[in-house]
């Protein structure tokens, strides 16, 4: 569904005027509760273990910033956060231009055996994967892709392709014929019409899926735990763990470090926040 | 352009900037690792001391080596403590373990026979690296404090860790503290100083409106106090049941006592130990058990406690957070003058049986095993040694005395042999049971008896579980040399006269009759317990 | 749809199956190699290298008598129960952002919702693991400012519990008894941004002359709830009651991260999942962690199976 069809319904003045102050009320008391770890997170990041202990909620003066917290959380948080980059944006890209060329083959005509690959994609999508940790570790071990990034990057794709594979498929065959045969007419190949005519029509979508996978991606940190043995290979989860597993911490470092862990996903809302929003509110996932 | 499409560009922008970065930062580390035209060697060393100094100390040894080899790169990777055991688990099975493994955690009997090289032949020769000192030509393994007995293990009878410390358990004092409490501010030496240094705060927390805490306990810290002293108090009853100099008491020789009921929970000495950990106990916070190592040492480091027991590996953390002077004492142990407890103890601990620990094992995986080899050789020399006790503030494993901080942890030998604590009852079952159930210990409506009878009815059970594990244990070792023995039976039979190979042939044998003894006592007991 | 094909003109389109070629390898290696191994697995005693020993169905009567596991499932059961709860904030909330009059705060408390998830999930989580430490974290500091804590304790001493005492910070991690309230309390409002966004999605297609029929009717604010808005999202609210059951059932990151690998004191915290890692990669017991693995599965299908079946949506 393409997000024209989410037109604004005019809504009726209501007579109850004042009930939208209690629900205002109520949304902000729940966001501010949302916003919480956050907030802490700032602010406990420029003080320092005493400084935190004294002066828990408020921040505290400017004046006292310990802005060396986050030149050490540099330190200690860059390579990690790095290496996830990397890993992340390659299995993004890659991830998305293989599940559109996978959506296309399904959307466009029911080739032979096209039933089959469907319903073997869908049943993927049921199963659950806690099962296949152990045969996967051992399948990386035989192409000798244990302790690399590529491993990490096979299997974010690889995680990407079902969920991606079905929302593409929606949306491209909800695309109008008639612009596919214009293009075929033109004598543009199968991939051509991919890129002429689905592509540009889905800027929301590949949207909100890159955020979504890129999401996944960052968050991740089983697989890098069990695949990867150098510390300068980490990404972020696993250095996470790492920063947790020292024995005295030194709070406003690691809240700065956390701060930095967040930057490129602030980077990315900050652009791309109307794509994400629409691209969800569009009902197209509604399943 | 619209303001929308431009911040988008720039977004994108930003983001492809990042990733670029990041890019070229994993290439050129691959690159300058690797190989390269001057065939740099890396060797990598895995451990879980995370602790302060240690890292340093790692680094200081690998520049001296450096210094020597230019061409080879010491790397070392800590690990979290908490998933060094998966870590370590899921790099030897996937074969890219490092060069070097800290063994200890994760690293079985069975991961150590498949995944380590034994280094029973390096103990044998003397190190190259302990030209010109006192230890010049002395076999390896006689350079170590405890002979290697650390890295030895038994029922694989090979030496398969260099150990290049040594760990013991102290009482750390907050000195400030400690003055204002006391006045003098003097360790406490006996068992009744203890105790009264801690009546002691208590009047001063009176007397000031303080809420000072004697003791910071935790589930890590408490239990090294408690267990030390409940040692104390099956201390007689030890010598008289087993022969003198018996080994270190596993579940199977303490099995071997109840099933003979030369021991049971009703016992007094198990009863006194309970009042003694009871004794303590209530010096420490309450619900101290739930409480973690970071917890207790967060309140000691801010001045909220006066003392709290841990070993020798957290002293350079301590000393790096703590404000305060520091000082330290052994566990006082009551005497047979002491009334209330001294009946059944002999006196204070020898610690002269410590083993050496941070135990570096070399992996079958290494592709540098020589290097590897050399680097291990090397640390354990004895001027490294008095490097590594310098900058790490820990106790060295070779004979180098210990140099200032770490002089207070030097093992005192002068004592008798240590009791059991409960924990030795069993293993993983026997701990489960006693962690679940403590609480009833502390709490108000529970006590010592409420805790013995909890104890009456599991631990049997408890025991039994560990037994059966301890059983499979055994059957697994003897199958393993059984491969073993039939090689070397058949090479004996077709290779006369080799001198090595038919020591070796005893050596197995000795090793598999032992596995075998151990199997059937274990067996036997199982039979012998009511099931 | 997709166009039907005679199968004259799909030979001259055989380019299009290079398409779906590369998904279907990485799918068929990285996917369906791993789920039939594990199969395969579980037969053996297998300790993950090249050597293993065939033992039938050993590794599955192991896991029948094994305490830890079952007991595990307990625990995910209640956790299952919980995160079913966990559920109506996001509705209540979509239905009150739903509600407002004004459609410019509608567009901004959106973007407000979508803001939160800046901070990757796991940052989150160990945010929160700060939040739980007895010393530092405030969620005891707010118990002991606004005085709950002593209603706790007095409400523990009523029960017997044993977990809360006076003067000592609570050990939320800790203490056996409360690794489960833990787990359940994490997350606290348990508004997840994306699910809050499809459910409002749901809501935006309820015609503006069901509102206007009910209002004639005289139907109060919850009574619109119940028989209006809540049907019309049932399939939002059905397909996110199935993956967060598949979700919860399999996961064990969460358990992990916070409680360590043997779930936490006392082996409260354990659940299937961590279970199954936990003899995998820790006792290396890979061939065991397989056949766990399997059960698991088995359960999370039947589970799903039945929520297919029984909850159906009514228009």
């Amino acid at each position: 569904m393409s997000e024209s069809a989410v037109t604004k319904m005019p809504r009726i003045k209501e007579s109850r005027d004042g009930r939208d102050w209690t629900k205002h009320l109520l949304i902000l008391a729940i966001l501010a509760l949302e916003f919480l770890p956050f907030y802490m997170m700032l602010q406990i990041s420029v003080k320092d273990n005493q400084t935190f202990l004294t002066n828990t909620w408020l921040p505290s003066p400017p004046n006292t910033w310990l802005w060396s917290n986050y030149a050490h959380a540099i330190g200690l948080i860059l390579p990690y956060v790095a290496n996830t980059v990397v890993v992340a944006v390659t299995s993004t890209l890659a991830g998305l231009a293989l599940a559109l060329c996978g959506a296309y083959f399904f959307a466009r005509y029911r080739m032979p055996f096209s039933g089959i690959l469907w319903s073997a994609l869908l049943v993927l999508m049921l199963l659950p994967g806690v099962a296949n940790i152990v045969p996967l570790f051992a399948l990386l071990k035989s192409f000798d892709l244990l302790n690399t990034l590529w491993a990490l990057i096979l299997l974010g794709i690889t995680g990407a392709q079902v969920f991606s594979i079905f929302v593409f498929r929606n949306f491209i065959e909800e695309i109008p014929r008639d612009l596919f045969e214009a293009a075929e007419i033109d004598g543009a190949s199968h991939f051509q019409q991919l890129i002429n005519v689905v592509i540009p029509m889905s800027g929301p979508i590949i949207g909100t899926l890159a955020i979504l996978q890129f999401l996944g991606n960052w968050n991740d940190f089983l697989m890098p735990l069990i695949v990867l043995r150098d510390p300068e290979l980490f990404t972020l989860g696993v250095g996470l763990i790492y920063l947790d597993g020292e024995y005295i911490k030194q709070w406003g470092q690691i809240m700065a470090a956390f701060f930095i862990a967040s930057v490129p996903l602030i980077i990315i809302f900050l652009f791309t926040m109307k794509l994400f929003v629409r691209g969800l509110s569009s009902g197209a996932l509604k399943g | 352009m619209t303001r929308e499409r431009l911040m988008n560009i720039v977004g994108l922008v930003l983001l492809l900037g990042c990733f670029v970065a990041s890019l070229g930062r994993i290439l050129m580390t691959r690159f300058s690792s690797g190989e390269d035209g001057k065939q740099i060697v890396t060797i990598r060393i895995a451990h879980w001391q995370l602790e302060g100094g240690i890292r340093a100390a790692f680094d200081a040894i690998a520049a001296e080596y450096m210094k020597i080899h230019p061409n080879v790169r010491v790397v070392q990777i800590p690990i979290p403590e908490r998933i060094y055991g998966n870590w370590a688990v899921t790099q030897l099975v996937g074969g890219t373990a490092p060069d070097i493994v800290a063994i200890g955690k994760g690293t079985n009997d069975e991961r150590l026979s498949r995944f380590f090289e034994p280094l029973t032949y390096m103990m044998e020769k003397p190190n190259p690296y302990n030209v010109g000192t006192p230890l010049e030509g002395v076999p390896l393994r006689s350079t170590f404090f405890d002979g290697g007995e650390g890295g030895y293990n038994p029922a694989l009878f090979e030496y398969f860790g260099i150990p290049i410390s040594a760990f013991t358990i102290r009482v750390y004092y907050n000195a400030d503290l400690l003055r204002k409490v006391t006045g003098s501010g003097q360790i406490p030496q006996t068992f009744e100083e203890f105790i009264g240094v801690f009546d002691k705060v208590r009047e001063y927390n009176k007397k000031t409106g303080d809420n000072l805490l004697p003791v910071a306990g935790s589930k890590y810290n408490g239990p090294m106090l408690m267990d030390r002293l409940f040692a104390s108090q099956t201390q007689k009853r030890m010598a008289e049941i087993f022969p003198p100099f018996y080994p270190n008491p596993t579940s199977v020789t303490m099995l071997r006592a109840i099933a003979n009921e030369d021991f049971s929970m009703d016992s007094p000495e198990v009863r006194s130990g309970v009042e003694l950990m009871l004794e303590i106990a209530k010096n420490m916070q309450p619900g101290f058990f739930q409480l973690l190592r970071d917890d207790a040492m967060f309140y000691f480091v801010q001045g909220r406690a006066l003392a709290i027991a841990s070993g020798s590996w957290d002293s350079t953390s301590i000393r790096q957070q703590a404000p305060f002077p520091l000082a330290i004492g052994p566990i006082p142990l009551p005497t047979q003058a002491t009334p209330r407890f001294g009946a059944n103890v002999l006196g204070q601990i020898s610690e002269a049986g410590t083993n050496a620990g941070v135990q570096l094992g070399l992996t079958r995986s290494s592709k540098h095993p020589e290097i590897a080899k050399d680097f291990l050789f090397f640390i354990a020399s004895e001027p490294m040694q008095k490097l590594w006790t310098e900058v790490s503030g820990w106790l060295p494993a070779v004979t180098v005395p210990p140099s200032g901080d770490a002089a207070a942890f030097t093992p005192i030998e002068d004592g008798y042999l240590a009791g059991v604590s409960l924990r030795h009852f069993g293993d993983a079952d026997m701990n489960r049971v006693l962690d679940s159930n403590f609480y009833i210990l502390t709490s108000p409506d529970g006590g010592v008896d409420a805790f013995i009878d909890v104890l009456r009815k599991d631990v049997p059970d408890a025991m039994r579980a560990d037994l059966v594990r301890a059983n499979r244990n055994h059957l697994v070792n003897t199958r393993r040399t059984d491969t073993l023995l039939g090689a070397a039976a058949w090479l004996s039979l077709t290779n006369t006269g080799d001198q090595d190979l038919a020591t070796k042939f005893d050596l197995i044998i000795q090793s598999s009759s032992a596995n075998d003894r151990s199997y059937n006592q274990s067996s036997d007991l199982l039979k012998k317990l009511k099931p | 749809m997709a166009l039907p094909i005679s199968n004259k003109k799909a030979l001259l389109e055989w380019k299009l199956y290079l398409f779906i070629l590369p998904s279907l390898l990485l799918v068929l290696t990285f996917a369906y190699y791993p789920a039939i191994s594990a199969i395969y697995h579980s037969f053996f005693r297998w300790s993950g290298g090249d050597a293993k020993e065939f033992i039938g169905l050993e590794n599955f009567r192991m896991a029948l008598s094994d305490g830890v596991f079952w007991s595990s499932f307990v625990t995910i059961g209640i956790l299952v129960i919980a995160n079913l709860f966990k559920m109506i904030p996001p509705i209540l909330t979509a239905v009150l952002i739903h509600r407002l009059k004004s459609d410019v705060s509608q567009y901004w408390y959106r973007v407000l919702l979508v803001l939160p998830m800046i901070v990757p999930s796991l940052v989150t989580l160990f945010i929160w693991k700060f939040f739980f430490d007895p010393n530092f974290g405030i969620l005891n500091n707010v118990l002991n400012i606004t005085g709950i804590k002593t209603l706790l304790v007095h409400i523990d001493k009523f029960f017997h519990w044993g977990v809360i005492h006076e003067g000592v910070p609570i050990a939320w991690l800790g203490e056996p008894g409360l690794i489960i309230p833990s787990l359940i309390i994490w997350g606290f409002p348990w508004i997840g941004a994306v699910g809050v966004l499809i459910f409002l999605a749901g809501l935006q297609s309820i015609g503006t002359e069901v509102y206007e029929a009910a209002e004639l009717d005289g139907v109060n604010s919850f009574q619109k709830f119940l028989y209006i808005e809540l049907p019309l999202i049932m399939t939002q609210v059905r397909l996110n009651m199935i993956l967060m059951m598949i979700g919860t059932l399999q996961g064990f990151g969460l358990q992990f991260l916070l409680l360590g690998e043997t779930g936490g004191a006392g082996g409260r915290g354990m659940v299937p999942g961590l279970w199954m890692f936990n003899r995998g990669f820790i006792a290396g017991e890979f061939g065991y962690a397989c056949a766990l693995g399997l059960f698991l599965f088995v359960f999370i299908l039947i589970l799903t199976w039945i929520n297919n079946r029984y909850v159906r949506v009514e228009k």
